[in-house]
């Protein structure tokens, strides 16, 4: 008899958690398009002709294919077998060999281990031993190993952009130098971008020297400049913060997005989430708390224990308020007056809560009642796109807490005198530089605000007769206008160093030869502006590769005296365990000689800080891309189709606004794969930008991620996204003010405006722009997954994440739970022995895998969905794919908003009519991030559908794919609960799904050419293949392996060379060697998962199960531990640890709203929805 | 009305069917003896840029197989020599052959030797030989005797079910750790049963070989 499996409703516990707007007002039609995983490809042709033509091709490419396979298959092909000449050292064919460098960057350089194969980098983890690192990467720093083989990257020199060889470029290079020599430097200025690297910052000091009037700018858009500025007043010049979040009770944030893009150390995320660590419910309140005060929803506001919504232009108001009252608290004069030194414009009173008029002043009461109470241990937090002012109110305010020498240690950076890209641009207009060199990945011309100087930056630069950009980006506007084009090493393969934010040196060293020859490092070009010697005609120095001696590159010597510089007692031991470690020991910055800070200078100050009042105004906000931050990643495949951790949008950025600015604009919240369009007009100019509402965002603002819309941007980043810089002013570069009907929505399609005017590939803006959008991909017929409690919930009933999801819908604790679920009608097993007994499926005593996400730590980065993509070879396959639900994403990244089911209109029923959609719950909601991959069940469901058998059971608990068995029937996908398994469509990794192409006229993306579809460049990705992964083919499914090969791997060093180490420690080599099974496990948690050792929180454990000292075992003794759909008693291999929230008590008793807000279980009401027809 | 056809082709469906079995039935059989590992690979002996005989190298002179395949221990690929290695003897060593002269010169111009692969395992699988030749399998078992190797030949099918049988009947391949490089090594020369040895050993050396998809692809 069949049985249809009814799924019981979800317990519902007051609360609402949803993916998209559509779901929340489960708008006809919608549930049905989510339910079918992969939208048909036919229907979603998006035209009849489109159709007609698909089809036709079709008949006629598998007709030519056809034959040509055929043919193709006659001869057995010759492969050869190229040895190494002489042995280098080290590698080992066939095995993965660690290198420790650094990747040089703003506030800190990331330290980093680098997995080559035979001498070619393929993926990246952090460098756990330096101290500036947990062993994580963020996003950014962990694709950046695709850049080195960017098929666009700059590979010859280039002369007013005609290709150009060195010898050119150093001959007018010894002119040049001749004509400085005798001007010391007059007319010479250098721009360089925020990366810490100290050889370069000691090449430019030397440089200064030998050239007095040579002068140094410095700029990055994201930059640190106003930190700077700011502890340079308090503080003495060069001072910078080095924060240890781990020693911090309390946090609060002023618009820093610590967690993200608003980096303030590598290992920020790391030490706050040591503090989230929670085993049993004693330790909730051992929990540090975090306060954040943000405009748009940042992943560190999702964070956050209570989040208030402030306008980005009004943090200085909120942050005065906080320092006021942190100062009544604790009395502190000095923090008194330079709070009150601030004039205001204006007065600021946040968003109105409808149960608590001065909630908004009450906020910051309590706030700073919890800072005082814990100090010493707290700590202000303010975001680098903030004013000076604001920095300067969180360095006085961090003094009156105790802060500074608890969290925060006050180190000397050495200072280098450099100016801003504004004095550049009035230098450059004023006709005062001769020779401009560019060094950095910036693209300033781009960046720079139009009204920087009169006529913008691009004109400005006219006026200088040698521009030469050291870049990797060679079509950047800055490279495009410029006389000279120097072509920039990879940071993976040069000499170079960088430091961590306490200053540890992390020194830079090469993992591959430059892959073009002829591109210089930044410190060899500027030894060669340095050198007196004259370059041209000399023979060009040793690319300084592994595998050449290290002496020959001179970038190596200047590094190696900078190391001897930086070290205390220098020697050669010294510099190879830099080399071996990745970092030197004992070369944290020294700290500063002003011990605290000037209250005075910051009162000073403060009395001069410019305040802007928002009234009745709207503020545009522009902040740094979640993915390609300020631009620089761009052409970065792998960063453009992540999706953006808060709007779930690849391939392009969006303005976000509030649900209720977005009714006002008469903006539809409905759209699924595309969004309308907004006119944005600053100053004049028009921008264009699709729209998204995102819940939880301040109102009457606009936030727009800027960096995209670039003019040309190489093959991946062509005609993505729209620009944002153009619209920013010098005077307040991260937001404008504009009056409310200087935004609207476009009524019709716009052509030929001049937002578009130079852009490739974007001929025209249409009405509704088509977005790549996973907000609503592989949802699981809407069910929530995520659960979470406060710590008084958690305290109250250990249990309590067993009370929440389906599995609340069953009776009796945590035992009779799963003894309830564990009723299955699917006995698995691994055949029959010979005696016809069935098999035991898991049957080896080894190993057992299983993986914990603990969600209490999870920011919803998406690192690991990257580092899965490095490690497993995964494909990009383009935004139009993306759009048909086709990403190839192992882990997908569910972003949940939680809003309260009383006032979402749900008291009258659970549904939410379109036309009494309540837009006013959407303000407040909380956010939660759940990451989901296949969660490797024991009792597959998938494995019970395969025709063929190509997913199948491995003895040790994986659910294996079986690629050359899959037939391609989909199956499997269509019953995996969590919708965790992923078809090729098509063959992206050998099809280029980025171009498109024209078959009769009619334009398709080339994926639908078949074999006349274009090629990847593959010989330069093959480059960055994991070669223990394969490739996978057009027609298979795939999905998580739980990295098979590293296991794999691990399970043959520990058998081989487990016997190996037996046998010549007894010297038995026969049958009285006697192995034990302790010889040849794989050790305790001696394995680590691409996504486990990416997470910069640390929110994943992977282990053997049958270890009980195994992270994985006691992660799982956790109460908080529950599995995905338990009652489907699939029995997964990965369990979760639900979500515990630390809220301030004070603050939830002042307000309903807030205390709906935080946690599920703070609820008193316990809104129970009758279930039916579930099966139990 | 004369009849359209013939009387004899009143036979004609059934000699067309009798036809068509013995060309199916030959064909099944053709394919099943040529389209197999067992004829398309076995005995495949391309000829290599060097003539390098491991019947004097390895037989006559008795060098053993780790002296030029040095990480067969430690890693998945039992590497071929560096140009390097071969120089190290031959700098002295029949000097004026023009076939060492190949070798100077990939040893002084780094450029590599071109070696005619002849075991090819497909890309989707992934053979490890560390794991092999430090659980008791000789180099033999797969490679055949390459010391009586003139020019190395496609020795064993090295199909999916020669790998399978091997790895679920361990013991008819398992012999003592320090015989796994002796090639002319072999139970009953030693005096033993091959299978009494081989289950000895796979019982003392917990030796479980995984005959699951996911041991070898990935």
């Amino acid at each position: 008899m069949k049985r249809i499996w009814q799924h019981p409703d979800e317990k519902t516990t007051g609360k609402r958690y949803w993916r998209s707007l559509n779901q929340l007002a489960e708008r006809p039609g919608t549930l049905e398009a989510r339910v079918r995983e992969f939208p048909d490809g036919v229907e979603a042709l998006k035209d009849e002709a489109e159709a007609e033509t698909s089809r036709r091709n079709f008949i006629k490419l598998m007709g030519a294919s056809t034959a040509l396979a055929g043919l193709a298959a006659c001869r057995r092909p010759e492969f050869a077998i190229k040895p190494y000449a002489k042995a280098p050292e080290w590698v080992i064919p066939g095995k993965v060999l660690f290198y420790a460098t650094a990747m040089p960057r703003a506030v800190s350089g990331t330290p980093m281990v680098v997995h080559t194969f035979e001498g070619r980098p393929t993926h990246l983890q952090g460098n756990k031993l330096h101290p500036d690192s947990n062993g994580g990467l963020d996003i950014q720093a962990q694709a950046s190993v695709l850049n080195l083989y960017d098929p666009n990257r700059a590979q010859s020199f280039q002369k007013a952009g005609v290709k150009a060889d060195r010898e050119e470029f150093y001959k007018f290079l010894d002119a040049k130098k001749a004509e400085l020599a005798a001007k010391q430097g007059g007319g010479l200025a250098i721009l360089i971008d925020e990366a810490v690297t100290p050889t370069r910052q000691r090449l430019l000091g030397e440089l200064v020297k030998k050239h007095p009037q040579a002068k140094i700018y410095r700029h990055e858009t994201f930059g640190q400049a106003n930190v700077r500025v700011a502890y340079a007043t308090a503080f003495e010049a060069g001072a910078a913060p080095a924060y240890d979040l781990s020693k911090a009770d309390r946090v609060f944030s002023l618009d820093c997005d610590f967690m993200g893009q608003d980096r303030i150390g590598n290992n920020a995320t790391g030490q706050f989430m040591v503090r989230r660590k929670a085993d049993a419910p004693e330790d909730g309140p051992k929990m540090n708390r975090l306060y954040v005060a943000e405009g748009r929803f940042t992943v560190t506001g999702g964070m956050a224990d209570h989040r208030l919504r402030v306008h980005t232009s009004q943090t200085l108001k909120a942050a005065v308020r906080l320092g006021i009252a942190v100062a009544e608290l604790t009395g502190d004069a000095g923090l008194k007056a330079a709070a009150e030194a601030v004039k205001l414009a204006g007065s600021y009173q946040g968003h109105a809560r409808s149960d608590k008029a001065d909630f908004y002043s009450a906020f910051f009461k309590e706030a700073a009642k919890d800072l005082v109470e814990k100090k010493g241990a707290s700590v202000v937090l303010a975001g680098s796109q903030q004013d000076a002012a604001v920095h300067l109110l969180a360095i006085a305010i961090n003094q009156a807490l105790g802060a500074f020498g608890t969290v925060i240690q006050i180190r000397q950076t050495g200072s280098l005198v450099a100016g801003t890209l504004d004095e550049l641009a009035a230098s450059a207009a004023g006709k005062q530089i001769d020779t401009l060199v560019v060094i950095g990945e910036t693209d300033p011309v781009f960046e720079a605000p139009p009204d920087i100087v009169a006529g913008g930056l691009s004109a400005a630069l006219k006026a200088v007769p040698n521009v030469i950009v050291h870049t990797t980006r060679p079509k950047t506007i800055t490279a495009a206008s410029s006389s000279w084009v120097v072509p920039a090493t990879h940071y993976l393969e040069q000499w170079g160093d960088t430091r961590g934010s306490e200053g540890s040196l992390a020194v830079v060293q090469p993992m591959i030869a430059p892959l073009y020859s002829g591109v210089l490092s930044d410190v060899e070009l500027l030894l060669a502006v340095l050198s007196d010697a004259p370059l041209a005609g000399q023979p060009a120095p040793a690319p300084s590769g592994p595998g050449q001696p290290e002496d020959t590159g001179f970038a190596f010597k200047a590094v190696r005296a900078t190391f001897d510089a930086i070290v205390k007692d220098p020697s050669e031991s010294k510099w190879n365990n830099a080399l071996r470690d990745g970092f030197a020991a004992g070369s944290a910055y020294p700290s500063a000689s002003a011990a605290a800070a000037s209250m005075q200078a910051i009162g000073a100050a403060l009395a001069q800080a410019k305040d802007v009042d928002i009234g009745e105004g709207l503020e545009i906000t522009f902040v740094p891309c979640s993915k390609i931050h300020d631009g620089r990643y761009i052409n970065n495949g792998w960063l453009q189709e992540a999706p953006d951790s808060m709007s779930k949008v690849t391939w392009d950025n969006v303005a976000i606004v509030s649900v209720k600015t977005g009714k006002a604009l008469g903006i539809n919240p409905f759209t699924e794969d595309s969004a309308e369009v907004i006119s944005v007009e600053v100053n004049g100019l028009k921008r264009y930008y699709p729209v998204l509402m995102i819940p939880g965002h301040a109102d009457n603002s606009v936030t727009i991620a800027t960096g995209y819309g670039q003019a040309s941007a190489g093959r991946v980043g062509k005609g993505t996204g729209f620009d944002a810089y153009a619209l920013r002013s010098a005077a307040t570069p991260y937001f404008a003010m504009v009056a409310p009907t200087a935004v609207r929505k476009i009524t019709e399609k716009v052509s030929g405006s001049d937002a578009m005017k130079g852009i490739e590939g974007r001929e025209e803006i249409p009405v509704v722009y088509p977005l790549g959008r996973t907000e609503e991909h592989h949802t699981m017929y809407g069910r929530a997954l995520v659960r979470e409690g406060t710590v008084e919930d958690w305290q109250k009933d250990k249990d309590f994440v067993m009370q929440q999801g389906t599995d609340g819908h069953l009776h009796g604790d945590r035992e009779a739970k799963n003894a309830e679920n564990s009723y299955s009608f699917y006995k698995p097993a691994a055949g029959n022995d010979e005696n016809g007994k069935p098999i035991e499926l898991l049957n080896d005593t080894l190993h057992q895998w299983g993986m914990v996400i603990d969600l209490n730590k999870c920011t919803g980065c998406t690192a690991c969905t990257i580092a899965c993509q490095s490690e497993n070879n995964i494909p990009i396959v383009g935004k139009d794919q993306v759009i048909r639900g086709r990403e190839m994403h192992w882990i997908r990244m569910d972003r949940y908003f939680a809003t309260d089911l009383d006032s979402d209109a749900a008291q009258n029923g659970r549904k939410v009519e379109k036309e009494a959609w309540n837009e006013d719950n959407m303000d407040e909601p909380e956010m939660l991030v759940q990451p989901v991959g296949c969660q490797h069940c024991e009792a597959a469901p998938c494995e019970s559908v395969c025709p063929v058998n190509a997913t199948v059971h491995t003895p040790d608990g994986l659910n294996s794919m079986v690629y050359n068995r899959c037939i391609g029937t989909r199956y499997c996908a269509n019953n995996c609960p969590f919708k965790a398994r992923r078809f090729n469509f098509f063959d992206y990794n050998k099809r280029n799904p980025l171009v498109e192409n024209s078959f009769l006229g009619i334009k398709h993306n080339s994926l639908y050419s078949g074999p006349f579809g274009q090629r990847q460049d593959t010989e330069l990705s093959k480059l960055q293949k994991n070669p223990n992964v394969s490739i996978r083919m057009r027609g298979v499914i795939e999905k998580c392996t739980y990295c098979l090969q590293r296991i794999e791997s691990a399970r043959v060093e520990a058998r081989a060379q487990g016997r190996r180490r037996r046998r010549l420690e007894t010297g038995h080599s026969d049958e009285k060697l006697v192995i034990e099974d302790k010889d040849i496990r794989i050790p305790t948690d001696g394995i680590k998962t691409a996504c486990q050792e990416a997470c910069p929180a640390e929110a994943i454990a992977f282990g053997n199960r049958l270890d009980k000292d195994s992270a994985v075992e006691k992660w799982r003794k956790n109460s908080r531990n529950y599995e995905l759909l338990g009652y489907l008693n699939v029995r997964a291999r990965t369990t979760y640890l639900g979500r515990i929230k630390n809220p301030n008590l004070a603050l939830l008793a002042l307000s309903k709203l807030e205390k709906e807000k935080v946690g599920q279980g703070s609820k008193t009401r316990h809104v129970h929805v009758q279930t039916e027809g579930a099966a139990h | 009305m004369a009849n359209i056809f013939p009387r004899w082709t009143n036979t004609l469906p059934l000699k067309i069917l009798v036809a068509l079995v013995f060309i199916g039935g030959g064909v099944a059989a053709a394919m099943n003896y040529y389209f197999t590992p067992k004829y398309t690979r076995v005995g495949y002996m391309p000829s290599q840029p060097i003539p390098f005989s491991h019947q004097i190298h390895a037989g006559q002179l008795g060098m053993d197989c780790r002296y030029c395949h040095s990480h067969v221990e430690k890693s998945g690929h039992a590497n071929i020599p560096t140009a390097d290695t071969c120089y190290r003897c031959h700098q002295h060593v029949k000097t004026n052959s023009p076939h060492i002269a190949k070798i100077k010169e990939a040893v002084e111009t780094g450029k590599a030797l071109e070696w005619v692969k002849v075991h090819k395992v497909p890309d989707y699988a992934y053979f490890n030989h560390s794991v092999h030749v430090n659980s008791g399998v000789s180099c033999v078992n797969c490679h055949g005797k390459v010391n009586e190797m003139p020019v190395v030949w496609h020795d064993q099918s090295q199909s999916m079910a020669w790998c399978l049988d091997c790895h679920r009947n361990p013991e008819k391949a398992l012999r003592p750790m320090d015989k796994i490089t002796n090639l002319d090594w072999t139970a009953e020369s030693a005096g033993k049963d091959q299978k009494d040895l081989g289950e000895a050993l796979k019982k003392a050396w917990k030796i479980h070989p995984p005959d699951n998809c996911a041991a070898c692809h990935r």
